[in-house]
């Protein structure tokens, strides 16, 4: 009984100062604040939405070996210009703990893609970050099982123009 | 000195030694009760007498199991305030503690909540996010292939340009042998007409 309780000691600390992770910090920060977007969606239902058959394999496959998605976007153009997601993660230590990599930037006239992963190991990531700054601030996560070549394919297998598959988000 | 003298001068000082067994004190007291000391143990001998007098009361067993009993109880109830007291401290810190993990774990697990509760407006959602992701991944990645392709193009270049010197002398040699060939050659035309 006693060591029960002395584990439970020991090991209660350790779980209540296990920080979240820089990317949770904020996305919590700006959750349902004013000129900000949120938009999640659990494993769970991911799992569902990718049973659905729609004659599109790639992204089936690929969406039910996801556990979430989490985007949290700027709506507000005078926010857009004040906020830089990237430096608010490299200002909270993000970059010093090395549990993601770097895998590119992309730049583009108005706008900055950097794609960041937690490896997983045997070629897989466990977890794709798109820090999107410049004229519009995003922040993308998609965790579970992310196999990156089939993230190439999902453009090449859809031909349906991005702003077609716009759909209302229910705030 | 006889030998019970003796004797009793060891028991003596076993004695004040706290050594002595209850049978040895009783011998001790029986010897300085019943009147034959020798001088050298007179000092003892009241000494004796009185804890003699004493072991006599032997009497009130029950005022002595009482006396116990109440010294046994009241150190027991001490210890048992100080367990309850310590009890319930750590029982409390545990329970925060507990309350407080639980509600961490259970946050942990249940990050968010779900934006969606329809799954084609998920799928749709999320296959929008996905070809943007997409997107964004093909053309950086096309970006990378673009700037391969040209170093490759390059380096194959450079190897031509490489390989066009390096042949340069092989040429050379290779008309020297080619121009051996067509002597050798000549030479046997010449001596298979000659044969003829």
């Amino acid at each position: 009984m006693k060591k029960v309780v002395l584990f439970i000691a020991m090991v209660m600390p350790l779980a209540l100062f296990a920080q979240k992770s820089p990317v949770d910090k904020l996305f919590d920060k700006y959750a349902n604040q004013k000129g900000f977007t949120t938009v999640n969606i659990s494993g769970k239902l991911l799992n569902f939405a990718g049973n659905i058959d729609t004659g599109d394999e790639t992204t089936g496959e690929m969406l039910s070996q996801l556990k979430g998605i989490r985007i949290l976007s700027v709506e507000d153009s005078v926010l857009n210009r004040q906020l830089d997601f990237y430096a608010e993660l490299e200002k909270d230590g993000f970059f010093k703990d090395n549990t993601y990599e770097v895998l590119m930037e992309v730049t583009e006239d108005d706008e900055v893609v950097r794609f960041l992963a937690r490896d997983a190991g045997e070629g897989k990531l466990s977890e794709l970050l798109l820090v999107v700054g410049g004229e519009e601030n995003a922040l993308i996560s998609i965790r579970g099982v992310i196999d990156p070549a089939n993230i190439g394919k999902i453009t090449r297998s859809l031909d349906i123009d991005i702003d077609d598959a716009d759909i209302n988000i229910k705030k | 000195m006889t030998m019970e003298t003796h004797k009793i001068n060891q028991l003596l000082h076993r004695y004040f030694d706290g050594e002595t067994t209850t049978e040895e004190e009783r011998l001790l007291e029986k010897y300085f009760s019943e009147g034959e000391v020798i001088p050298e143990h007179e000092p003892y001998r009241s000494f004796f007498a009185g804890i003699a007098e004493l072991s006599d009361v032997q009497g009130n067993k029950k005022l002595e199991e009482g006396l116990m009993d109440f010294i046994l109880e009241s150190e027991h109830a001490e210890k048992k305030r100080y367990r309850w007291l310590w009890q319930t401290v750590t029982g409390i810190a545990a329970s925060i503690l507990i309350i407080f993990g639980g509600i961490l774990i259970y946050e942990q697990q249940q990050p968010f909540k779900d934006t969606f509760s329809n799954p084609e407006e998920a799928r749709a959602y999320a296959q929008k996010t996905l070809m943007y992701v997409s997107g964004k991944y093909n053309s950086g990645l096309a970006k990378l292939s673009e700037t391969g392709k040209y170093n490759k193009a390059m380096g194959q270049l450079g190897k031509v340009a490489l390989l066009g010197q390096a042949s340069k002398p092989l040429s050379k040699s290779l008309k020297a042998v080619n121009a051996g060939f067509s002597e050798v050659e000549n030479l046997n035309r010449y001596t298979n007409s000659k044969n003829e």
